[in-house]
This record gives structure tokens, C-alpha cells and sequence, in this order.
């Protein structure tokens, strides 16, 4: 895997995040769709890269309003994360011992890897999303009490 | 109704109904992506491949289907499937898809008394769930295997 510049000093915490659903799924969670319940912030978690020992996430903040932009196809993935709520990017390394995301810390990155950028013609696919209508209300719901 | 134990048996009772009632013997010929030449880890299900390790984000991504192997109806669709994701892919992943999934997909003859299997899904290019009972070698039946890609590395035609 690649080499990552890591800010040690700034983690995320992720132990009141609860997982809205996966946009995108083939064997396992490819994009997935966290709550923070503390502060009502959605985060994705961006499988990136894997060796034998791990497989790597990136985790970053996104708004309902271009996640349900995202999830009606008017924007690309690349555009989704160069809208991210705020420009700290983390990332998680997960291995096969634990049984959970919250058994793992998320480390801020001092520097994105271009390796690791969305593909800029991914468009959302309702056909990996097996729980499309679900996470479409929660973000609706969540701009609703919003406003 | 199947009777014989299944190869993951000691995995998939940790799951309520699994494989469920929709899983039956099935007789016909299935599709799956492979290495060339063959390779064990070919036809062993996700869940228990540990290089690289399953996917996994929290104990909800235990699934009993985890433990079976995926297979499509026909060539197309697991073609299809196939460059669907791979597509959607960054660069490096590309590669790995390719050392993980192979880049063959083996026609396979699924006979009843081998395992069993739920519908293919035609909302998901025929994808269906194969779990074979203990003792059987899949590879044995591999009837032939096509390529995904030409030598140029696009996708065939297909």
C-alpha cells in the first residue's frame, strides 16, 4: 500500500458514528455512509487500497445537500469530495483481527495520495446501492430539520 | 431439500437461515471469474480469504453469503458485472481487482449433487450464490475458460 503522510496529532473519532448504509457494495462495503451522532455530520468511508494484511479507507465529510446531488446523478464522485465539508481527510487501515471500524483510529492526512482520488467520470450507481431509499431519507430528513 | 453438509457448514451456522429455503441443487452451467491457470483461491468464497482480508466494516458485513461463492447465469452478464466494477475502479485497484478476481471467467458444470444455489438475481446480471457441499473440487468442474480481456487490455467484445 502506499506510503501515507500522516498528521498523528489529529484524530477522528469515530465512536458515535453509525452507519447509514453502502452506496456502493460488491463483496463488501465499497463507499459507505456514516452519521456522527454527536454532531449530525455524514462521513464516507472510501475503500482506496488493500495489501494482505488490511484494507484502507478514506474518510471524509460530506453535506446531505451533495450527497442526495451525488445520489441523483447531477454530480461525479470527484465533485462530491472536492465538496467536502471540511478539507481534512483521514484514513483508516483496517485489518482482519477486529470485528469493528471503531476498533481502529483515524489519523488525519497531511498530504492525499492522487492514487487515492475518485476517478472523475464515477457517477453514482443505484445498482450498488442496496439501500438507496433508506439513505435518501435520512439525508432528506437531515436537511429538513435543517432548515 | 439438501441433506449433505455443506464445505463452510461450521461458518454459515452462525447465521439464522442460512443458506436460506430459496437455496436448492441446482443442474446447469455457471460462470464464474477466475485466474489462468486455476488458482485455489478461485473458488474460495470472500469470508474466507484472509490475503487480502474480507471487506469489512463492522460485524453487519458477516454475511452468510460471505461463505459462498458468487457465479453468474451466463457469460455476458459476468462479463458485464465484471467490467461494471472494474470501471468504477482507481488505477492501482484496477490491478488489484485483477490479482484477486483473476481475469478469466471459467464456465463451470453445476450438477445437483455438488451444492447449492439461490436464483440468479436479474437485477444484478444473474448473479447468484453458490455453497458446495464438504468434499467436493470445484475446479474439477471447470469445463472451459474465456479471457475478459484482449491483449491490448481493453474488454472482449462480448
Amino acid at each position: 500500500m502506499e506510503n501515507l503522510l500522516i498528521n498523528k496529532e489529529h484524530k477522528l473519532d469515530v465512536s458515535n458514528f453509525i452507519r447509514v448504509g453502502d452506496l456502493s457494495y460488491f463483496e463488501g462495503p465499497m463507499l459507505t455512509l456514516f452519521e456522527d451522532l454527536n454532531t449530525g455530520n455524514f462521513y464516507l468511508f472510501d475503500w482506496v487500497d488493500r495489501d494482505e494484511k488490511s484494507n484502507r479507507w478514506l474518510i471524509y465529510n460530506v453535506s446531505p445537500e451533495y450527497l442526495l446531488q451525488y445520489l441523483s446523478g447531477e454530480i461525479t464522485h470527484t465533485t462530491l469530495f472536492e465538496n467536502r465539508v471540511e478539507k481534512n481527510v483521514y484514513y483508516m487501515d483496517i485489518d482482519s483481527q477486529n470485528d469493528s471500524f471503531r476498533d481502529f483510529e483515524a489519523f488525519e492526512l497531511s498530504q492525499i495520495s492522487e492514487k487515492y482520488l475518485p476517478n472523475p467520470d464515477n457517477f453514482f450507481d443505484v445498482e450498488n446501492c442496496l439501500a438507496f431509499e433508506e439513505i435518501k431519507t435520512v439525508l432528506t430528513k437531515s436537511l429538513f430539520l435543517a432548515h | 431439500m439438501h441433506n449433505q453438509k455443506l464445505k463452510y457448514q461450521k461458518q454459515l451456522v452462525q447465521f439464522p437461515d442460512c443458506p436460506g429455503d430459496e437455496f436448492e441443487e441446482v443442474e446447469k452451467e455457471a460462470y464464474r471469474w477466475v485466474h489462468q491457470p486455476l488458482i485455489d483461491k478461485d473458488f474460495l468464497p470472500v469470508n474466507i480469504i484472509s490475503k487480502p482480508p474480507p471487506r469489512m466494516l463492522d460485524d453487519s458485513d458477516k454475511m452468510c453469503m460471505g461463505y459462498g461463492l458468487s457465479m453468474f447465469d451466463t457469460f455476458e452478464n459476468a462479463l458485464a458485472k465484471y467490467k461494471k466494477i472494474f470501471r468504477k475502479l482507481r488505477s492501482h485497484q484496477k490491478i488489484q481487482f485483477k490479482e484477486d478476481k483473476g481475469n478469466y471467467i471459467a464456465l463451470l458444470d453445476v450438477t445437483k449433487n455438488i451444492g447449492v444455489a439461490d436464483k440468479p438475481n436479474e437485477k444484478n446480471y444473474g448473479h447468484f450464490t453458490f455453497h458446495e457441499y464438504e468434499e467436493i473440487d470445484l475446479q474439477e468442474k471447470v469445463k472451459d475458460l474465456y479471457e475478459i480481456f484482449k491483449e491490448n487490455g481493453e474488454f472482449v467484445d462480448k
